[in-house]
C-alpha cells in the first residue's frame, strides 16, 4: 500500500512539473507554442494585413493561408485588385511566388519583402519555428504582466527566415508574446508583437500581431485572423504549377 | 469585344442558375507616344514619314467565369489599341488600329489531379525573363519592340492537357495548324500564314531543391526540339537557365530578288537556343537581373552583311522591319534590368538594357510609375537605341521614343 502510494505521489509530482513548464526545455516550450499559434492538421486562414505608413496612408492586403503540416503553406492574395491572384507557396525548403499576369511561378527566398509590408514571405510561410530553430532558455522576464520564458532561438537551416530570434513566450498558456528578429550580424531588423488573442479552430489562439521595423519609424503592418478552419487540402495543392490551373 | 460582351450578356443570367462565379477586368490606358527618326538610317533618303506624335487609346477587357459542379472556367481576354496619329495620313495603315484577343480558353478541371483547356490560351513557360527558349509554343514578345509587358502577347490555339501529382506536373499540348492566326498582331500586320502545327509534352518537377522541367517538341516538317530548365536559389540569388537543342533549323534569310522573306533548312547540325541568368530580389522588393542570350540560329557576320546588302536600298521603311522575321538577328545577347520597387512613397522605377554582343549596340529603356490611387497608375516611359547603321539597334528606324499616360482599372 505505502508502494502505491509513494508511485501515485512521484507520478503526481511528475506531471504538476511538466504542466507547469519548469522542467520542460526550450525546445519543447517553442513547440508548444507552435501548436497555439496554428492548428497541426490541415487548415485555411483567412487574414488581413494592414501596414500603415509613417505619413498615416493604409495598404490593406487580404489572404487566405492554406497549410497541410509546417512544411506545406500556400498564400492566396485575394485584395487588393492589384494584388489578387498573387500567391506563395512553401513546400519543405523551397519557396515561388506566382504572377498571375504573367503566369509565371518564380522561386523567392523568404527574406524579401511580402507585399510592401513589414513582413516578410518567411514570416508568413515559415510558421514551424520548433522545426526551423534550436532554442535556449535565457531565463524568465515579466512582460505584460505575466510571466514569460525568454528564450533565444537559432537558426539550426540555412533556410529558415532569421538567423536569431528573441521569443518571449508565457509562462503558464504558452502564449506566444514577443518575437525579435536578428541579421547574422546581430543587427535587430523587426519586432513582432502578439497583441490579441481569441478561440478560433477549437482553442485559445493569437490573432493580431504587430510587426515593426526599426528602419521605418512609424510604420507598422498588422496582420489579423479572421477565421481559421479546419480543411481537407489534397497534396497537388501545393504543387507550383497548380498555382496557374485558375 | 463583340464576343466578350455577347459572353457577359449570356452567362450573367445563367449565372443566377448555378453555382458560379464571375469575374470582370477592364483597364483603359490612355498615352501620348512620341518617336524620334535616326538620321543615320541605312539609306538616309529613307527618311521615316509617320508622324512622330501619337495618342494610343488601349482597352484591355478581360472576363473569367467558373461553374463550380462542372468544374469549367471561361476564360476571355481583349487588347485594342487604337493609335490616332496627329495627322492620320502619315499613319501606318497597320498601326490604325490593332485588335487582338490573346485569351478564349474553356478549361475543365477533371479532377484534383488533372485539367484540360481548349481554345486560344497564353503559355509562359521557362524561368527566364527577357526570352524562353523553351517556350517552343508561344514565345514572348519581341524584346526589341516592347517596353515591360511581356504579359501582353497574343494567345495561341490548341488543346492543352495538365496532371498534377505533389511535386511533378505533366502537361501536354497540341497546337493544330487549321487555326489562322486571325486574332495575333502578326495578321494586322498582313501576316496572314498559318503556323506549322506542333506538340509538346513538358514534365516539371523538383530535383535537388532545384525547378526542373523536360521538354520534347514536334513541329510539322522539322526535326525534334529537345528542352531543359532549371531554377533554384541559392543565397537569396535565384539562378535559372533553359536550353533548346534542335538538329537542323529553319533558318530565315531574304531572298536579294524578291526581298521578301525566304524559309530556308540549314544543314543537319545540333543548334542550341539557349538563357543563362541570376535574379536578386533585396527583402524590401527591389529586383535586379542579369541574362545572357545565346541564339546559334542568329546571323554571323558575313550573313548579317548579305543581309544589309539586301535591304540598304530599300526605300520601303518597312523592309526595315524584316529583321524581326528572325528570333535575334545576332547570336549573343545581354540583357540587364533594375526594378525599384516603391523606391519614393508610390514610386516604381525600372531600367533596362539589352547589349548585342556581336554588333555592340545596345537598347536602354527607363520607366517611372505613380500610384495615383489603388485604380490608376500614371506612367512615363523612354527607350534609346543605339548603334552603327549597320547594327541590329542602328538599324531600327526610330533612335528614341518616349510615352507617358494614365492607366485606370474600371471594374
Amino acid at each position: 500500500m505505502r508502494f502505491i502510494f509513494i508511485a501515485f505521489l512521484l507520478l503526481t509530482l511528475i506531471n504538476v512539473g511538466i504542466a507547469m513548464g519548469a522542467e520542460l526545455d526550450a525546445n519543447q516550450i517553442v513547440m508548444e507554442a507552435d501548436k497555439i499559434r496554428f492548428p497541426k492538421d490541415s487548415f485555411e486562414i483567412m487574414a488581413e494585413l494592414v501596414t500603415r505608413k509613417e505619413l498615416g496612408e493604409e495598404d490593406v492586403l487580404h489572404m487566405k493561408i492554406y497549410s497541410k503540416g509546417p512544411e506545406r503553406v500556400l498564400a492566396e492574395f485575394t485584395h487588393p485588385p492589384r494584388e489578387k491572384g498573387k500567391a506563395i507557396l512553401l513546400v519543405e525548403d523551397n519557396m515561388w511566388m506566382y504572377l498571375p499576369d504573367l503566369k509565371k511561378t518564380l522561386r523567392v527566398s523568404p527574406t524579401q519583402q511580402l507585399m510592401n509590408s513589414n513582413f516578410s514571405n518567411g514570416d508568413i510561410l515559415r510558421i514551424d519555428f520548433a522545426g526551423d530553430y534550436n532554442a535556449r532558455l535565457i531565463g524568465m522576464e515579466r512582460l505584460n504582466n505575466n510571466e514569460a520564458y525568454y528564450l533565444e532561438l537559432i537558426a539550426k537551416k540555412k533556410e529558415a527566415t532569421y538567423h536569431r530570434v528573441l521569443y518571449w513566450i508565457q509562462k503558464d498558456s504558452f502564449m506566444p508574446v514577443k518575437a525579435e528578429f536578428y541579421s547574422p550580424s546581430g543587427r535587430l531588423l523587426k519586432t513582432l508583437n502578439f497583441v490579441e488573442f481569441k478561440e478560433m479552430a477549437g482553442r485559445l489562439r493569437p490573432i493580431k500581431m504587430v510587426m515593426s521595423n526599426p528602419f521605418k519609424k512609424g510604420e507598422t503592418s498588422t496582420m489579423v485572423l479572421k477565421k481559421i478552419e479546419i480543411i481537407k487540402l489534397p497534396d497537388s495543392r501545393f504543387n507550383p504549377n497548380f498555382l496557374g490551373r485558375q | 469585344m463583340r464576343v466578350l460582351l455577347m459572353s457577359i450578356i449570356v452567362l450573367l443570367p445563367v449565372s443566377d442558375l448555378l453555382a458560379s462565379e464571375a469575374e470582370f477586368k477592364t483597364n483603359v490606358d490612355v498615352n501620348y507616344y512620341y518617336s524620334h527618326p535616326r538620321d543615320s538610317y541605312l539609306n538616309p533618303d529613307n527618311i521615316l514619314s509617320t508622324d512622330r506624335n501619337r495618342l494610343n487609346l488601349k482597352a484591355e477587357a478581360s472576363m473569367k467565369y467558373s461553374i463550380k459542379p462542372m468544374m469549367l472556367n471561361v476564360s476571355l481576354r481583349y487588347f485594342y489599341n487604337l493609335p490616332f496619329a496627329f495627322h492620320k495620313e502619315k499613319a501606318f495603315p497597320d498601326e490604325r488600329n490593332i485588335i487582338f484577343l490573346d485569351e478564349a480558353r474553356l478549361t475543365w478541371d477533371a479532377s484534383d489531379n488533372a485539367s484540360l483547356t481548349i481554345g486560344r490560351q497564353r503559355f509562359f513557360w521557362g524561368p527566364g525573363f527577357i526570352k524562353n527558349p523553351i517556350n517552343v509554343l508561344n514565345p514572348p514578345t519581341d524584346f526589341r519592340n516592347s517596353y515591360f509587358r511581356l504579359e501582353e502577347k497574343s494567345g495561341v490555339t490548341g488543346i492543352a492537357a495538365s496532371f498534377y501529382s505533389e511535386s511533378t506536373t505533366v502537361t501536354g499540348v497540341i497546337i493544330p495548324n487549321k487555326f489562322k492566326e486571325k486574332y495575333s498582331q502578326e495578321y494586322i500586320i498582313g501576316n496572314e500564314s498559318t503556323k506549322d502545327a506542333i506538340g509538346a509534352l513538358k514534365v516539371d518537377t523538383i530535383m535537388l531543391n532545384t525547378d526542373t522541367s523536360f521538354l520534347l517538341a514536334i513541329q510539322e516538317g522539322e526535326s525534334p526540339k529537345y528542352g531543359v530548365a532549371l531554377s533554384k536559389i541559392i543565397k537569396d540569388i535565384e539562378i535559372h537557365g533553359e536550353i533548346l537543342i534542335q538538329k537542323g533549323s529553319r533558318r530565315k534569310y531574304i531572298n536579294p530578288q524578291t526581298i521578301v522573306e525566304e524559309r530556308y533548312k540549314d544543314s543537319n547540325r545540333l543548334f542550341g537556343n539557349y538563357l543563362i541568368g541570376l535574379r536578386y530580389r533585396t527583402p524590401s522588393g527591389h529586383d535586379f537581373l542579369l541574362e545572357y542570350y545565346r541564339n546559334d540560329s542568329g546571323y554571323n557576320d558575313k550573313e548579317t552583311d548579305e543581309f544589309i546588302n539586301c535591304i540598304k536600298d530599300q526605300r520601303f521603311i518597312g523592309i526595315g522591319n524584316s529583321i524581326f522575321w528572325q528570333e535575334t538577328l545576332r547570336k549573343n545577347y545581354l540583357f540587364f534590368r533594375i526594378g525599384l520597387s516603391d523606391i519614393l512613397p508610390k514610386i516604381s522605377i525600372e531600367f533596362l538594357s539589352i547589349y548585342n554582343m556581336d554588333d555592340k549596340g545596345y537598347l536602354m529603356g527607363s520607366g517611372l510609375e505613380y500610384r495615383v490611387s489603388e485604380k490608376i497608375k500614371a506612367y512615363i516611359n523612354g527607350r534609346y537605341l543605339n548603334g552603327s547603321k549597320e547594327s541590329e539597334f542602328g538599324m531600327i528606324p526610330n533612335k528614341y521614343t518616349i510615352s507617358s499616360g494614365i492607366k485606370v482599372s474600371l471594374l
